[in-house]
């Protein structure tokens, strides 16, 4: 990276507006990366108990979250 | 909620579900009602695409190609605020397998949080506009309004601003009528 995009990134970094859309954005990703995740899971025969432990979640919620209607 | 779209509506919103289950997508996103809506040249919809010099097939094609960059509701943007604290977004889709096919589905898929907010929308700008009924022109505007960001960032590519867009559907609506 150039010290010019560098210093760029930086100082977009310090930008509450840019800094918030990343938590938003993370947040996104985040669901996106569980679904993404849960559905290997499930795929691969794990319970709905077994997931919910992984997440620290109760299997319920797990269940509830994730499940394909 | 769809007593009052026309026949002609809901058969879009139709085809956006048969078009995400033919993706194998897990969900209805805005991207599939976009792509249901300028798919049916005779409606209003792609009238008012047209009359702003937008081609639905180029449309679709836009969207086509944008579409592997974007996680439902995440676009470029996000992609740069990601980087800012050091993420870089395509490289995480690309290691959880984001686009390889979204997994074996059963049943039929349910709609995204933005393709509900997007129809909601569409009754609001109906209501706006004094219509009793909604039409292809209004999910337009409801899709327009909802900011999903790869129906956004496509139709904004494509020189279409929700104004120009809400304006345009204003003077249709008034020549068809």
């Amino acid at each position: 990276m150039t010290t010019e995009s560098n210093l760029a990134t930086a100082a977009s970094a310090a930008d509450p507006k840019v800094g918030l859309r990343a938590v938003r954005a993370l947040r996104r990703l985040l669901e996106e990366l569980e679904r993404a995740q849960v559905r290997r899971a499930r795929e691969q025969g794990w319970s709905w108990q077994e997931i919910g432990e992984a997440l620290e979640v109760s299997r319920q919620a797990a269940h509830k979250k994730h499940r394909r209607d | 909620m769809f007593e009052r779209f026309t026949k002609r509506s809901r058969r879009a919103v139709e085809q956006a579900v048969y078009i995400a289950a033919e993706a194998r997508a897990s969900h209805v996103r805005p991207e599939h009602l976009l792509v249901a809506l300028v798919s049916d040249k005779d409606s209003l919809a792609v009238r008012v695409l047209a009359d702003l010099g937008a081609s639905p097939d180029r449309l679709r094609e836009a969207l086509e190609q944008r579409r592997g960059r974007y996680v439902d509701g995440l676009g470029d943007e996000d992609a740069e605020a990601l980087a800012t604290i050091g993420i870089d977004l395509q490289e995480v889709l690309r290691r959880i397998g984001h686009g390889s096919g979204e997994g074996r589905r059963h049943g039929r898929p349910r709609f995204s949080r933005g393709s509900k907010k997007a129809l909601e929308l569409s009754l609001r700008e109906a209501i706006a506009l004094r219509h009793n009924y909604i039409g292809t022109e209004h999910i337009l505007l409801g899709l327009v309004r909802g900011g999903d960001p790869l129906v956004h960032d496509t139709l904004r590519a494509a020189g279409l601003t929700p104004a120009a867009l809400r304006a345009a559907v204003a003077d249709a609506v008034r020549q068809a009528g």
